[in-house]
C-alpha cells in the first residue's frame, strides 16, 4: 500500500473504523515507513486530546425553566380557549371570503336573468291554472315557427286560430295520422274521417265530407257534400 | 444491545409523553438536554444561543409529540431538529454580521497565546474545530465528539452514509494539518531539541 493511501484511511484506522484486512495492511505498511508513524501519532494524540476537551452543559436551572415554560404553553393552550375564545378579525378572511362569494352569485344571478326566469316559472304556474279554469292559455304553448315542411303548413293552416293547449292536442294527433297515412295505407278517406273526428272533438261546429265514393286520389272539390251539424263539443 | 435498551426506554417515554404525563418529558430533558448542548454549543459557539437552541427543541419535541413517528430513532429526530435550529441560527449570523471590536482587541491576542500554548492542545483543537467550515463540523461533532455511529450522522443530517464518512474523513485531515506544527514544535521542545519556535 502506498503512502497517500494510507494516510487517506489513517485517521479511521486510529479509531477501529477499518475492516479487518485493510486494518492489517496498514499495520504492515507503519511498521516500514516512520513518516506514516509520525502521521499516526499526531492523529491518536488528537484523538486523545478530542476526549479531554471542555464539554458544554447547559444552566444549572435549565431543566425548570424548560418546564415552566411548558407549563405556560399548556396553560394558554386550554384556559385562553375556554375562558377567552379568541376573538374572530372583523374583516378576516372568514368573513370577508363568503361576503365575497355571496355577493359575486348575487350579481351573477341578477345579470344573466336568473330572476326573471323563476319569475316565468311562477307565471306559467300561474297560467296553468287559469286555463284548467277554461281560459285562453296560448302564450304557454310553443308556437310552431320552424321545422319540417308538414308542420310549417299546419302552423300556416291553423294560422289565425286558436293556440289554446287542448287545440294544439288535438292538432298534433292529426297531424300524426296524417303522416301515418302518408307513410302507411295512403288512403285519404280514412285520414279525413279521422281528422274531422278529432276535429269536432275541440273545435266547434261538426264538418261531415260525404265522398260519393272512396277516392283513390283527392277529389274534395266536385261530388263531394259538406254539411254542417250543430252539437259539437263547442269549446269555442 | 446497549442503544436497542435506550431506543426502547425513550419509546416508552415518549408514549409517557403523548399521553401527557411531564415527568416523562422531565426526563427526556434531562437524558438529553447536556448531549445537545455539546453539539449545539460547538456548532453556534456561543452558550447563550446554545441554550436557547436547546429550549427551543425541547419545546417543539413537546409541540409536536403526537407526530413523532416510532418507527424511526427517537434521538435522531431530536438532533434533527436541534440541527436545523441550529443551521437557521447560523443563517441568521451569515445575513448579519456584528463585530466588537473592543471584544476582539482581547481575543486576539488570547487565541493567539492558546494556539501557541503546547500545553493546551484540547483547547487549541477547540479552537480548530470551530474554525472547521459547518458542513465538515457537524458530521465531526456527531461522529467524534457525540461518538455517534456514522448512520446514524447520515439519518440526522440527511445524506448518504458515504458522504458522512468522507466529510468526517476531512475534517479530520483539516484538523490535523492546523495542528500537526504545533504539537511538534512541543514533542520538540519537551525532548529537548534546538528547533525554530516562533513565539517562544
Amino acid at each position: 500500500m502506498r503512502c497517500q493511501r494510507v494516510r487517506y484511511y489513517l485517521s479511521a484506522y486510529c479509531r477501529d473504523e477499518l475492516s479487518e484486512g485493510r486494518s492489517i495492511a496498514i499495520s504492515e505498511h507503519l511498521d516500514n515507513c516512520p513518516e506514516c508513524r509520525r502521521e499516526e501519532s499526531v492523529l491518536r494524540e488528537m484523538a486523545d486530546a478530542l476526549k479531554r476537551t471542555n464539554r458544554y452543559e447547559v444552566s444549572a436551572d435549565f431543566t425548570g425553566r424548560m418546564l415552566n415554560r411548558i407549563a405556560a404553553e399548556r396553560f394558554s393552550e386550554t384556559r385562553t380557549r375556554a375562558f377567552f375564545p379568541k376573538r374572530t378579525p372583523i374583516f378576516g378572511w372568514t368573513r370577508v371570503v363568503p361576503a365575497a362569494a355571496t355577493v359575486c352569485l348575487i350579481l351573477t344571478f341578477v345579470l344573466t336573468g336568473g330572476v326573471k326566469t323563476i319569475y316565468n316559472h311562477d307565471l306559467v304556474d300561474r297560467t296553468m291554472a287559469v286555463s284548467n279554469r277554461g281560459l285562453n292559455d296560448s302564450y304557454l304553448t310553443a308556437q310552431p315557427q320552424s321545422g319540417n315542411a308538414l308542420i310549417r303548413h299546419a302552423a300556416v293552416s291553423t294560422s289565425g286560430k286558436d293556440w289554446t293547449l287542448k287545440s294544439q292536442l288535438a292538432r298534433y294527433d292529426r297531424i300524426r295520422s296524417l303522416i301515418s297515412a302518408m307513410q302507411g295505407q295512403n288512403d285519404f278517406a280514412s285520414y279525413t274521417s279521422k281528422a274531422m273526428e278529432s276535429r269536432q272533438v275541440c273545435c266547434g261546429p261538426r264538418i261531415v265530407i260525404e265522398f260519393p265514393s272512396a277516392p283513390s286520389s283527392m277529389p274534395v272539390s266536385g261530388g263531394s257534400q259538406v254539411r254542417m251539424v250543430s252539437g259539437g263539443n263547442g269549446s269555442n | 444491545m446497549e442503544l436497542e435498551k435506550e431506543k426502547r426506554n425513550d419509546y416508552d417515554l415518549m408514549q409517557r409523553v403523548r399521553n401527557g404525563d411531564m415527568l416523562a418529558f422531565s426526563q427526556i430533558v434531562d437524558k438529553y438536554k447536556n448531549r445537545l448542548m455539546n453539539v449545539i454549543g460547538r456548532m453556534v459557539q456561543g452558550n447563550e444561543e446554545a441554550e436557547d437552541i436547546v429550549q427551543e427543541t425541547f419545546m417543539r419535541v413537546y409541540q409536536h409529540r403526537d407526530s413523532f413517528d416510532f418507527r424511526h430513532c427517537f434521538s435522531t429526530w431530536l438532533y434533527t431538529i436541534a440541527l436545523n435550529l441550529a443551521r437557521n441560527e447560523l443563517r441568521k449570523r451569515k445575513r448579519f454580521k456584528f463585530f466588537d471590536i473592543f471584544d476582539l482587541q482581547g481575543k486576539e491576542a488570547e487565541i493567539a497565546v492558546e494556539m501557541e500554548l503546547p500545553s493546551n492542545l484540547p483547547q487549541a483543537l477547540e479552537r480548530a474545530i470551530e474554525g472547521l467550515p459547518d458542513k465538515y463540523k457537524m458530521a465531526f461533532v456527531l461522529r467524534d465528539v457525540q461518538e455517534l455511529p456514522y448512520e446514524e450522522v447520515a439519518q440526522i443530517m440527511n445524506i448518504p452514509l458515504g458522504t458522512v464518512k468522507s466529510r468526517v474523513n476531512r475534517a479530520r485531515a483539516i484538523l490535523k494539518d492546523k495542528l500537526q506544527p504545533r504539537m511538534e514544535e512541543y514533542n520538540a521542545l519537551s525532548k529537548g531539541t534546538l528547533l525554530p519556535v516562533s513565539i517562544l
